[in-house]
């Protein structure tokens, strides 16, 4: 018997499908190159060297060529993943500090606190998020703090609208009552008990958000807002190709392609965890292994049956 | 039509308390920060005492914050927006010759995508499952993902290596020009929206074509064209034009960038200068400007509901 109930978990259907493995794989190659930069890079990225450059890709000593002042694009390019990434992780990690306990003491207890909150959202969200952060960023100043701080506001009422809306949906359940009954306190009941529950559905957004952070943080640092140099990230990297466009256009095309590339496999993961979230869509073991599995305890049971 | 008139009466006036809260509220967080009016003003210039107190007393920077606000209200509303303080120049003036620019980018792009993506969507739809279908869906997945800007950067790249006459710098004397000018990143932008709405419209018709209603329509023997293009389409358009608004607030945003790239004459190009230089009537103008032409798309989104869906009553 005990054989049978472990089969049924594998029932929950399949999590790694194909896009999720390679997604995955990039996503793996990504952090770890970002995480390691400082030791896979050849060069210090900020380094110059006149005498190299502007050379070509694929050169020796140069994988990827070097700028205007020969600093290598291969070094800055790693190091340029590490500042976005890095910078795209505090934008969530604000969001999700800000936005979800907001999102939830109002989806929680409702009321007049809720209304106000929400009106506040709306005007908020009435603003194209591009514009604010615009705004916030000529109210704070331009730089990698100011930056990361205004996409952190911009992007903190959608994931509290988020935490609320799944909080109304949980707090009506039974387990929540069972916990009232018990004479638990709030804070208790939304963060040990309910937070538990609603965490999964975020988390698919949240990696979402990571992925149009890194691009959201890259269009602030090509437009000069965010991060500055001699710091790069894939933004500024984006911006220096730019000027180079007719002499050395690999400047343009490798940072493109790091965004490009990492925006697309975000998109992809956050598909296959939404997909395996989601009883819907979660791929199931096709009718044919079903029906094996079904035979097979089946059988099991006639065998202990007759035993 | 009477009551079309007034609703989009209605909804103009509703629109004056948003702006006037979000003017304020801008106004008063630009001046959050440490940056010295007074020395954006100034600039390059020597900046001597006599100098500075000249500038305060013009600008009249000395003032308390919230008559400052009203005074700038007052000018907006009669039609003065302002000095810029780089130049000194009208604001007025400054932006009026740019505005063509940006609004051709937003509306071209906006209109193209959300045609396209209605029939694109439509097509992918009706041959779900079938190559055509994956082709137009992974084409929408690209564009969906990548950002518009990167799209335009690529497409930069291609155009100068390949088309040895195209140049992307320079002006406009007509109108013909004028259209070559803003035509790619027009496209480009709108590709960035279609490939949203686009997806939006696919799922959305499949689900549509699932519903029960559908059989019995079928059941009572009406042509496939009937089927799709009367029952299902029509209710199957209203979630993508709910996405359009949202995807119209992106392209005002995206039109920023994209003039950026193609060194357009527009007021994106302004509103980053702006932003970098501490130059705050400029971006408060900007700001306002674009926040109002993305009210009215909204609500030529909320009309189109009415004219898509008879069930939907104008209020």
């Amino acid at each position: 018997m005990k054989a049978n109930v472990k089969k049924r978990k594998s029932n929950n259907g399949v999590f790694f499908t194909l896009p999720v493995i390679v997604s995955g794989v990039i996503l793996f190659l990504i952090l770890a190159s970002a995480l390691l930069a400082k030791v896979i890079a050849p060069y210090d990225p900020e380094a110059t060297d006149y005498s190299a450059s502007l050379t070509r890709a694929f050169s020796a000593g140069h994988l990827l060529g070097t700028d205007k002042i020969g600093r290598d694009l291969f070094s800055r390019l790693l190091c340029g993943a590490q500042t976005s990434i890095f910078n795209a992780i505090l934008i969530v990690a604000f969001e999700v500090i800000v936005g979800v306990p907001i999102g939830m003491v109002c989806g929680y207890f409702g009321g007049r606190l809720d209304d106000l909150v929400m009106r506040v959202w709306d005007v908020v969200c009435a603003i194209p998020s591009l514009l604010l952060a615009f705004v916030l960023v000529a109210a704070f100043g331009k730089g990698t703090y100011s930056g990361v701080i205004a996409l952190g506001i911009v992007y903190t009422p959608l994931t509290a609208k988020l935490a609320r809306s799944l909080i109304m949906t949980e707090k009506s359940a039974v387990y929540v009552e069972a916990c009232k009954s018990l004479g638990y306190s709030h804070a208790r009941i939304m963060f040990v008990h309910i937070l538990p529950n609603i965490v999964t559905t975020m988390i698919a957004q949240f990696t979402l958000d990571i992925g149009s952070a890194i691009t959201a943080m890259a269009t602030l640092s090509y437009l000069g807002l965010g991060v500055q140099a001699p710091k790069a990230d894939w933004g500024t990297l984006l911006k220096d190709g730019m000027s180079m466009l007719y002499l050395n256009p690999v400047l343009l095309i490798a940072p493109a392609l790091a965004i490009m590339i990492t925006a697309i496999a975000v998109n992809v993961f956050s598909d296959g965890i939404q997909a395996y979230i989601d009883p819907g869509q979660r791929k199931m073991p096709t009718f044919k292994k079903y029906r094996k599995k079904l035979l097979k305890s089946e059988t099991l049971k006639s065998a202990e049956g007759a035993a | 039509m009477k009551e079309y008139v007034k609703y989009i009466g209605k909804r103009i006036i509703a629109m004056i308390p948003i702006l006037l809260i979000v003017s304020f509220a801008i106004f008063f967080l630009l001046r959050l920060s440490s940056t010295d009016e007074a020395a954006v003003i100034i600039g390059e210039r020597q900046a001597t005492d006599e100098l500075k107190a000249r500038v305060t007393q013009e600008y009249g920077l000395d003032k308390p914050e919230l008559i400052r606000y009203f005074d700038w209200l007052k000018g907006v509303v009669v039609g003065d927006f302002g000095k810029d303080y780089d130049s000194g120049q009208d604001i007025g003036e400054l932006i009026s010759s740019r505005i063509p620019v940006t609004l051709g980018l937003v509306l071209i792009s906006s209109a193209l995508g959300l045609t396209f993506a209605i029939i694109l969507g439509v097509i992918s739809a009706l041959h779900r499952n079938k190559p055509l279908d994956t082709g137009i869906s992974l084409v929408m997945l690209f564009f969906c993902s990548v950002p518009s800007f990167l799209v335009s950067v690529l497409v930069l790249l291609i155009l100068t290596k390949f088309i040895p006459g195209y140049s992307f710098i320079g002006t406009y004397n007509n109108f013909g020009e004028f259209l070559q000018r803003i035509s790619v990143p027009a496209v480009i932008m709108a590709l960035n929206q279609l490939a949203l709405l686009g997806r939006v419209t696919r799922s959305s018709m499949v689900s549509q074509l699932q519903a029960p209603y559908i059989v019995t329509a079928n059941a009572k023997g009406l042509t496939d064209k009937d089927i799709t293009y009367k029952h299902a389409f029509h209710n199957a358009v209203i979630p993508v034009l709910t996405v359009a608004g949202m995807s119209f607030a992106n392209a005002i945003g995206g039109t920023v960038l994209i003039e950026q790239i193609f060194s357009l004459p527009g007021i994106g190009g302004l509103l980053v200068s702006a932003v970098q230089g501490g130059n705050y009537p400029v971006v408060q103008i900007l700001v306002m400007f674009m926040l109002i032409v993305y009210l009215i798309m909204s609500l030529i989104v909320d009309v189109l509901y009415v004219v898509v869906d008879p069930r939907v009553k104008l209020q």
